[in-house]
């Protein structure tokens, strides 16, 4: 019922009844109005008919000697009975014959009254004497004394009345001087007026109640043909094509003959249905496009990191120069890149190059200019001479104005020394031995790419057995924090110098965890390329060398333990440590890392670095285990009871307790940031079988 | 690590072989876990199990413990270097080595 109250037909129904109603009463109102006038009219016209055949009777020049008979004169009786009579035959209440008293009308005398047999009235006594009724008759009976009226009508019908409503009829009774000498009045009952007009009222709300029910029935069938129903096909439609998006087979418009504003809005819904049907197939197609295009360009990605050397240790057998090299695009594929390629038994050739822009119109540049300056180089050109001919070469059809910096460098590995031109690229940084890491401010040439018919000045660097040479793209430079500040070349050259270690892997790695601090949560807006080289000194040279630390750095997780066990127990194989030690190693190394993979970092975040020396006299090996998590010293805790029994055992600290007395030596220190766990292990060399 | 489980007449025979630590150690516990009810022999061999980290050694515990109340717990053919991890953690007390 209450959802019958919120329908649309209750509203519609509820609204033509109201109306319906509205309009029967003003019709029963004016109907009312219109009956009541007529009737009184024609009552009032009977009333006067009488009083005119009554006056007839009485002869108003006689009105003193009516009054001085008493009552008892034959002329008056005959005019007494006669009155009487027409009450009778004429149907009318009361015939009265009065005299107000002058001049102020409040009192009334009656002279004659004749009545009806047939109802309750009695004659008043000869002269009754009384108050006037109402201000009514009181203005009636002066202005037919005073001539402004020949008759006057007066209706008793509202509010309680105690002779039944009436209307009573008044003429003046004229003497022969044309003075008003009394007034004859005729009361008629209107009784019958009542009647009637209850009867009429009732006839009227009779139809108009009949009328409503046939009006609503009408108007539900009609509501329901042309509104109700097709709305309930368009909800019922709306709920199938949001459940199924499939459009309906009949369109919905076709169901709805009249092209009302229904039909609009089931036309509309088919259309709706076909435009989100045609949306839908263009987002899939879209959405397989962009797929493709993004498997294409994760293709691109790999060829374009696949053509840059990109297995390291990149020349294992050669020894007088380390060098690692990495590449991170800020897009799929990226503008910036490096190179480093043997020109002959002696020379080295080092490229760090940026193109402008970024994404695949730089990538395809990149490969252009990758190409051209290593073929040039290969063909025995000089660094300046190379970058002259790329530059002719790409200048001559570069209708984009795209640009690429170039820094290229052949080091002499026999002497140590660098040719090296730079085509507005960022400053090389070299660290000697026994110096820090500095920026050389070179001279730089203009851009390639720019303009045809430029050369490029050479200039030397002299490295020594230990230099380090750190190339990159401005992608370092102008990594952008959070709020915006440049990571700058003063902070590559502090980390560079903080680093714990000098290989190049780990020098690379300590800018890649210094650049993702500072740079947080911001997007990374360049490509990140660099390249570091470490020079080692001509091959004659390699036997005086210490033997360098061989170490690997990986994710820190438990799933790695297998790996560092593999590398560390197939070196120490290797020098000859008995299987009883790499077995002591093994679980000395499952120990610490497990510790590092389950508390240094938030779960699977950070990497761990462990670094293997071979120690010589007394023979044995160091491995040290670095990770930049949370600062925790494993050798603080308390060892363990290892007396209590299995019950009251705790396996905490176990692990710990198993290195410090399986190794000969357990350090822990917290430097730059790191925690950095080292521990030491002698041995006698066995035979290698 | 490789695990041989041999059950016959409630009584339970783990050969072990390769290494018991940190990654192979949830392992072992997992086919422990299955056989502990029903047995009230448990023997574990390690003549193959080249050395014992402190994760192995957690498992070992808790089958001694579980082992207590309704048994025995034996480990036989230990290899030097886990002896030697037996007796620095205090664990050559607490189980029996044949």
């Amino acid at each position: 019922m209450k959802k019958f109250r919120k329908s649309v037909s209750f509203k519609s129904i509820f609204g033509t009844v109201f109306l319906l109603l509205f309009f029967a009463v003003i019709v029963s109102f004016i109907g009312y109005r219109g009956f009541t006038d007529s009737l009184l009219e024609q009552f009032a016209d009977d009333a006067f008919h009488t009083a005119d055949a009554a006056a007839f009777y009485v002869d108003a020049d006689r009105m003193d000697e009516y009054i001085a008979s008493g009552g008892t004169s034959e002329e008056y009786v005959q005019v007494y009975n006669t009155l009487d009579t027409i009450c009778n035959t004429l149907g009318v209440t009361f015939i009265y014959v009065i005299q107000p008293d002058l001049p102020d009308y409040d009192h009334i005398t009656f002279i004659f009254s004749g009545i009806n047999h047939n109802t309750d009235y009695t004659h008043y006594d000869f002269l009754y004497y009384r108050e006037t009724t109402n201000d009514d008759y009181r203005t009636k009976y002066r202005q037919l004394y005073e001539g402004e009226a020949d008759h006057a009508v007066v209706v008793r019908d509202k509010g309680y009345i105690e002779t039944g409503s009436h209307i009573t009829a008044m003429i003046p009774l004229k003497g022969s001087d044309g003075q008003t000498k009394a007034i004859l009045c005729v009361q008629r009952q209107m009784d019958d007026l009542t009647s009637a007009r209850r009867s009429f009222i009732n006839k009227v709300l009779l139809t108009m109640i009949i009328l409503s029910l046939i009006v609503i029935a009408g108007q539900s069938v009609y509501l329901n043909r042309v509104l109700i129903s097709p709305l309930h096909r368009i909800k019922t439609e709306a709920a199938r094509f949001a459940s199924e998006n499939t459009v309906s087979e009949n369109r919905l418009s076709d169901t709805i003959k009249d092209h009302d504003e229904i039909w609009e809005l089931a036309e509309s819904i088919d259309q709706m249905e076909l435009q989100v049907k045609n949306y839908v197939e263009d987002l899939t197609q879209v959405t397989a496009e962009n797929e493709r295009i993004g498997t294409e360009l994760t293709l691109a990605n790999r060829i374009q990191s696949e053509m840059l050397p990109n297995i390291f240790p990149a020349f294992p057998e050669r020894k007088e120069f380390d060098i690692y090299a990495s590449m991170d695009p800020a897009k799929e594929v990226g503008g910036d890149f490096y190179d480093f390629f043997l020109l002959d038994e002696d020379h080295l050739g080092l490229v760090m190059a940026d193109v402008s822009g970024k994404g695949v119109p730089a990538a395809l540049f990149m490969m252009v200019s990758k190409i051209l300056i290593q073929n040039f180089a290969m063909q025995g050109n000089s660094p300046g001479k190379v970058l002259e001919i790329v530059n002719e070469q790409i200048s001559s059809n570069n209708r984009e104005d795209m640009f690429v910096t170039v820094w290229l460098g052949y080091l002499d590995l026999k002497t140590g020394k660098i040719i090296a031109a730079n085509a507005g690229h960022e400053y090389p940084i070299l660290r000697k031995p026994d110096g820090r890491f500095e920026l050389i401010r070179d001279r730089h040439g203009f851009v390639i790419g720019g303009m045809s018919g430029l050369k490029y000045k050479e200039y030397e660097l002299q490295l020594v057995p230990g230099s380090t040479l750190f190339l990159y793209t401005d992608g370092l430079p102008e990594a952008t924090s959070i709020s915006g500040e440049l990571f700058g070349t003063d902070r590559i050259l502090s980390t560079l110098n903080s680093a714990s270690s000098n290989d190049p892997k780990s020098l690379l790695d300590a800018i890649d965890v210094s650049i993702d601090a500072f740079v947080g949560d911001a997007e990374q807006f360049d490509d990140l390329t660099m390249l570091c080289m470490q020079y080692r000194g001509a091959a004659a040279d390699e036997e005086s060398s210490a033997p360098a630390a061989k170490e690997m750095t990986v994710a820190a997780v438990t799933e790695s333990i297998d790996k560092i066990t593999q590398f560390i127990n197939d070196e120490l194989a290797e020098a000859g440590c008995p299987f009883k030690v790499r077995s002591q190693i093994d679980v000395a190394i499952d120990e610490i890392f497990s510790n590092i993979a389950h508390y240094a970092y938030a779960a699977g975040v950070g990497k761990a670095t462990v670094r293997l020396e071979m120690l010589e006299d007394p023979c044995g090996a160091a491995v040290t285990f670095i990770d930049r998590g949370k600062p925790y010293d494993p050798l603080a805790a308390d060892d363990p009871d290892t007396t209590l029994s299995a019950e009251k055992r705790e396996i905490g600290g176990l692990g710990v307790l198993l290195v410090k007395k399986t190794m000969d030596d357990v350090r822990y220190e917290y430097k730059d940031g790191q925690n950095i766990l080292r521990f030491v292990k002698h041995y006698t060399k066995t035979e290698r079988s | 690590m490789t695990i041989n489980k041999t059950i016959e007449n409630g009584s339970a025979v783990f050969a072990l072989e390769g290494r018991l630590d940190t990654n192979t150690s949830p392992e072992l516990e997992e086919a422990l876990k299955s056989v502990f009810d029903g047995i009230s022999q448990l023997t574990f061999d390690f003549e193959k199990l080249d050395y014992i980290s402190s994760a192995g050694l957690r498992v070992l515990l808790s089958a001694q413990k579980a082992m207590n109340g309704k048994g025995s717990m034996t480990v036989k053919n230990v290899n030097e270097t886990i002896t030697e991890i037996f007796e620095v953690t205090g664990f050559s007390d607490i189980l029996t080595i044949e």
